[in-house]
């Protein structure tokens, strides 16, 4: 054990392997983690998220009969097979009198409808983001489809409605193992194109961090898993070059806040975020979690942040937290109390481990 | 101020002030509950109003009847508390006094012994933190969040209340002085409380995170006493677990059986698959909550309207408007993370350090949804029994705020050490604590659940008491009786005369009776199904068939259900659409006993059945676990059926010179079987032997018509292997034998009675030599 613990430090000492082979590694790790495992598409399926391009007719958000969810969309790729949807759940879903719904989609230029079918809302409720899938459409390339979600019966209880705000709807293009396997030049061009539309999805993105963390956080130690007097040092310096780069005539109060945003920039940006990620992002996202815990971890390293000001920090989100809840922003209110939560686990395992030291200290 | 408080401290307050607190908790019962008896409930809460019958008819034996055919579950540790209560009972004559104080109880000892607890992890005078100690106990008895756990449900693990901080005091005193009377202390109480030992989730829900902290703690302490602290738990806790043999030797026993007989349904409920995946649906369901409520002392708020219970209706008129006013604990905690490691002296950072990790898991485990860590918890569905946490708002509850109100004491005392004016906020938090407490009378008489105008706590109406009373003199306990309507869980419901309900599991209408109340679906177990397939399709052959097969011979019709009950969650209004006139004529025949208002009448059935049947049989019922049986002139094999759930561990056990003087008076005769007046007794010395005497025909029994016991019963065995003293002969060649069936595993306890009795006795004469040669 001890000679393999050897071997290993000796390569890890060697700069391209620290540098260059293990945070490629993290990062092909990352990229293709996201793409196998994201939970809405498969590694054959491309996606693309349309928020403009369709109309709806709701009065009032719900799906009674005569009204309907319409639109049309280009197709971005060939083998168009899916169309999902972003539904809200109206009524108490108790599926008593389940209500039905009818889905269809054609090319513009058609007559006749391509493929329609039946679904009962319960299968939404259990699946807010629906996908409607229909026989695939090898050359859909550039073709402009419609489509219609309607309701026949008129079932205020059990019916579906959407948010106009935030409805949208996502293309899914399924490519066959043969198709991309079937040449190397095939497989990256594919792979390229995957990557591309893959990444260029906000919510692939978020989802993805969480295969991102492993970097992040070997990123992070790389550059802050120092002992403290270094990482100070850096940090100092960094902030003489700033200063010097930033140097002009102040009045006492700019210089002030120039001192606490060179003092403090790196808490303020991390501050900065985790309030984004309470008030912007609807959902947790394991990854950026991770992340902007990884990042506090290094900002109470580096700054040696006290007990004091990390529970001010819990004081402040809670205070934040109550005027969430004022306004009806639950989701963002529970998010804030998460991080409430954490402040206070770091301040109580900070004061613990303090106790251990000082302990230590008295012993020797 | 300040100087009011200063001027309590000179004349040492605390005394007057916990009489007063203990006065108010002890007068509690009478505001809420009005004179009304808090029956109701999964457990019926029967136990401490009718103590004594509780014993006698429930926790005695290990053969016990849940409105269903009788299963083995031994339950002995409801033995001793009852029987305080009793005597209490006996000397002071009501059983609305002795309820009302049991009620209180678990509260009073709770909020004595948390004063205690607290007191010996706090160094310095004696008396200087008394005001502190004093609004920490408050903080605990009488948060909200045991409101809604303990004060409202008030089921077994309320003894838990007072019982954690008992064992805490003991074990700090034992550990600190090595004096053995604290394990004695404390065995005593465990052994009053010992009815509350087998709620182990609850246990657990204060065991796991204080076991953590104590994991983790112990980095703080020096080895030897880290060494000095597992030896003296290890000798605390074997002395407890020793003298609870007399239920734990039984309850072991049980588990042991069930798990070689291959039927074990406990097993079955921790580990099975089934419930792993509904651990992590339930959880998904449940948690919605976050940590801010139990933050600021106050129970979940988001489930109360997720599952619309009446708890949303406290929040919104009373929680939401103090909840500015709760931020007091926030604070409190703030404050005492931030400042232990000046305010707080060696020893007790190191307590504190153990408390407060604890709280962090605590805190984490009773609110669940924490972001990420939501998955951390359903991952811990996987690890075996942690199902049992599925509805961790309920088990963690009163660990975390036991857990909470310790850390808080503590915060408040580091206040009074930062400056002695800090100590308005102590007297601010006491005020809160009391703010928040004030909807407890609205919270515990809400209307019954998914009614609108319909209250519990009722006063038994002399109509019911005087029903019961006919039916105790009237029926045999060997039979069982259905009641009309079922509803979905086996409830007895009584109506008072104000039209309140109490609705609780049927063993209070066992506890008046003797007799055995079949009073829902799932009472049928197995034949739930073909239960509700006769019923309705209206085939009454088999739906008399059934009650023929199960023994009910008794149609109970309950007439004061009101309308709104009726649509309850308690009753399904298509089944009972079905359970009407037409069907009680199918079924009912005589009608025994009607009541003075006509609300509760009873009649035989069509078909009755007998417990015990067998050719020129004579049956009497001694107690739940044994029956006398007397056979005339057997002659060639015959079957003995006993309609109670298939055991093995019944036994047959021949007698010695066989008789059947014992019976006295014939109370029935079916099918060639005559049924004696049942007995009375609780148990015979001479039962222990059973434990020493070989039974007869083991090897024939099986299960006979569905899920009951049958033997076959043969005199050419009897011949063959038994003395001649054993059996009379008759002139045709036929033998007349006596045989006792008895449920084996009810010797379990008497034999962990006996430990428990020697160990105790064995431990009071070393405390009392020891005492002497001091």
């Amino acid at each position: 054990m001890k000679k393999i613990l050897k071997i290993i430090s000796r390569f890890y000492k060697i700069k391209w392997i620290r540098w260059g082979l293990i945070p490629s590694a993290l990062f092909i790790f990352w990229i293709s983690a996201s793409l196998s495992f994201y939970p809405h598409a498969s590694f054959t399926t491309l996606l693309h998220i349309h928020e403009k391009d369709f109309s709806t007719d709701l009065p009032q958000n719900i799906l009674l009969k005569g009204r309907k969810i319409s639109g049309e969309f280009k197709a971005v790729d060939n083998y168009l097979g899916i169309l999902a949807m972003k539904f809200n759940i109206i009524g108490d879903n108790n599926f008593k009198e389940d209500d039905i719904l009818v889905f269809r989609i054609k090319e513009k230029e058609s007559k006749d409808w391509y493929y329609e079918n039946t679904y009962k809302s319960r299968t939404i409720y259990s699946s807010p983001f629906f996908p409607f899938g229909f026989p695939i459409i090898e050359n859909s390339k550039d073709k402009i489809y419609q489509f219609e979600l309607i309701s026949p019966r008129d079932n205020s209880d059990n019916a579906i409605g959407v948010k106009e705000s935030e409805f949208y709807i996502t293309s899914y293009y399924k490519y066959s193992r043969f198709e991309i396997l079937s040449n190397p030049s095939d497989f990256f061009s594919y792979l390229s194109k995957k990557i591309i539309t893959s990444f260029s999805n906000l919510q692939f993105f978020l989802y993805s961090t969480l295969y991102l963390t492993p970097l992040f956080y070997y990123v992070l130690w790389q550059l802050f898993g120092r002992s403290t007097k270094k990482i100070v040092k850096r940090v100092i310096s960094i902030d003489k070059i700033y200063s010097r780069l930033t140097k002009m005539k102040s009045y006492p109060v700019v210089v002030v806040a120039k001192v606490i945003v060179v003092q403090y920039k790196l808490p303020l940006l991390v501050f900065l975020f985790t309030i984004m990620d309470i008030i912007f992002l609807k959902e947790t996202y394991i990854g950026l979690f991770l992340g902007l815990l990884g990042l506090w971890i290094v900002v109470l390293r580096l700054f040696r942040l006290s007990n004091k000001n990390i529970l001010f920090l819990a004081g402040f989100l809670f205070l934040l937290y109550v005027i969430l809840r004022a306004l009806n922003y639950y989701i963002s209110a529970d998010k804030a109390s998460v991080w409430i939560y954490i402040f206070i686990v770091i301040a109580a395992i900070k004061a613990l481990r303090e106790l251990i030291l000082e302990q230590k200290k008295k012993l020797n | 101020m300040n100087k009011f408080l200063r001027i309590l401290d000179n004349i040492n307050f605390l005394p007057i002030a916990n009489f007063i607190t203990i006065t108010v908790i002890l007068i509690l019962p009478y505001i809420i509950f009005s004179g009304g008896l808090f029956i109701g409930g999964d457990d019926s809460k029967s136990l401490y109003f009718f103590p004594i019958e509780y014993i006698q008819k429930v926790s005695f034996y290990s053969w016990t009847n849940f409105s269903s055919m009788g299963v083995y579950g031994p339950s002995q540790g409801a033995i001793p508390l009852p029987a305080i209560a009793g005597v209490l009972q006996f000397i002071v004559g009501s059983r609305v006094v002795v309820g009302y104080f049991i009620y209180s109880l678990p509260f009073v000892i709770g909020f004595v012994y948390f004063q205690k607890m607290l007191k010996e992890f706090i160094s310095g005078k004696e008396n200087a933190y008394n005001f502190e100690i004093f609004v920490g106990s408050f903080i605990y008895i009488f948060s909200p969040i045991l409101i809604v756990n303990q004060w409202y449900n008030f089921l077994t693990p309320v003894w838990l209340v007072g019982l954690f901080p008992i064992i805490i005091y003991y074990l700090q005193k034992y550990i600190k002085t090595s004096n053995l009377i604290y394990v004695y202390k404390n065995i005593l109480w465990c052994s009053l409380f010992s009815l509350t030992l087998f709620t182990i989730p609850w246990m657990l829900g204060f065991i796991l995170p204080i076991g953590l902290g104590l994991a983790f703690g112990a980095i703080y302490y020096k080895r030897r006493h880290t060494i000095s602290f597992v030896r003296k738990s290890f000798i605390f806790f074997t002395a407890l677990g020793i003298s609870q043999a007399f239920w734990l030797f039984p309850v072991m026993l049980f588990f042991y059986n069930l798990s070689t007989s291959g039927n074990n349904i406990i097993t079955k409920a921790l580990f099975s698959q089934d419930l792993a995946s509904t651990f992590e649906l339930t959880v998904r369901a449940t948690a919605s909550g976050n940590v801010i409520y139990p933050l600021l002392n106050l129970p979940h708020r988001q489930i109360a309207f997720d599952f619309g219970w009446y708890l949303s209706n406290i929040f919104r008129e009373f929680y939401d408007k103090t909840f500015l006013l709760s931020t007091i604990f926030l604070g409190l905690l703030f404050f005492s993370i931030n400042s232990f490691k000046t305010q707080l002296r060696k020893n007790e950072q190191r307590i504190f350090s153990i408390f407060l990790i604890a709280f962090i898991f605590s805190l984490f485990c009773f609110t669940v949804n924490i972001g990420p860590l939501r998955e951390v918890f359903i991952l811990f569905g996987q690890i075996p029994g942690f199902v049992m946490f599925r509805n961790f708002y309920e088990k963690f509850a009163l660990g975390y705020t036991l857990i909470y109100a310790t850390v808080l004491t503590y915060s408040l005392i580091m206040l009074r050490r930062k400056s002695p004016n800090f100590r308005i906020i102590s007297a601010l938090t006491l005020l809160i604590v009391i703010v928040n407490f004030l909807p407890i009378r609205n919270f515990i008489n809400q209307p019954f659940w998914t009614t609108k105008n319909t209250y519990g706590y009722i006063k038994l109406p002399d109509e019911y008491i005087d029903f019961t009373s006919e039916v105790k003199d009237k029926i045999q306990p060997t039979s069982y009786i259905l009641s009309l309507p079922l509803n979905i869980g086996s409830y007895s419901i009584i109506t008072d005369d104000e039209g309140k309900v109490s609705a609780g599991n049927s063993l209070i209408f066992r506890i008046l009776t003797g007799v055995t109340n079949v009073s829902g679906y799932p009472s049928f177990d197995i034949d739930e199904t073909r239960l509700r397939k006769d019923i309705l399709d209206r085939d009454y052959n088999d739906l008399s068939s059934l009650l023929h097969e199960r023994n009910i011979n008794y149609i109970l019709e309950i007439k004061n259900i009101s309308n709104e009950v009726k649509g309850s969650f308690l009753f399904e209004k298509a089944m009972m659409e079905k359970e009407d006139e037409v069907l009680i004529n199918a079924l009912a025949g005589k009608k025994i006993i009607e009541s003075k208002n006509g609300n509760y009448i009873l009649y035989k059935t069509k078909n009755p059945n007998i417990i015990l049947s067998s050719k020129n049989l004579t049956i009497k019922r001694i107690n739940q676990v044994k029956y006398k049986l007397f056979i005339k002139n057997l002659k060639e094999k015959q079957a003995l059926k006993f309609l109670e759930s298939f055991n093995q561990q019944w036994e047959l056990y021949l007698e010695q010179d066989p008789k059947d003087d014992w019976c006295n008076k014939i109370a029935t005769e079916i099918s060639q079987t005559k049924e004696c007046v049942s007995g009375s007794s609780l148990l015979e010395v001479r039962d222990i032997l059973f434990s020493l005497k070989k039974p007869i025909f083991e090897e024939t029994q099986s299960t006979g018509n569905g899920n009951n016991n049958r033997w076959v019963i043969d005199p050419e065995i009897i011949k063959k292997e038994y003395d001649k003293n054993y059996y009379n002969i008759n002139e045709d060649g036929g033998i007349d034998i006596e045989m006792t069936l008895y449920f084996a595993p009810q010797n379990h306890f008497y034999i962990g009675t006996a430990i428990s009795a020697i160990f105790l006795f064995g431990f009071t004469g070393y405390m009392f030599i020891r005492k002497k040669h001091k």
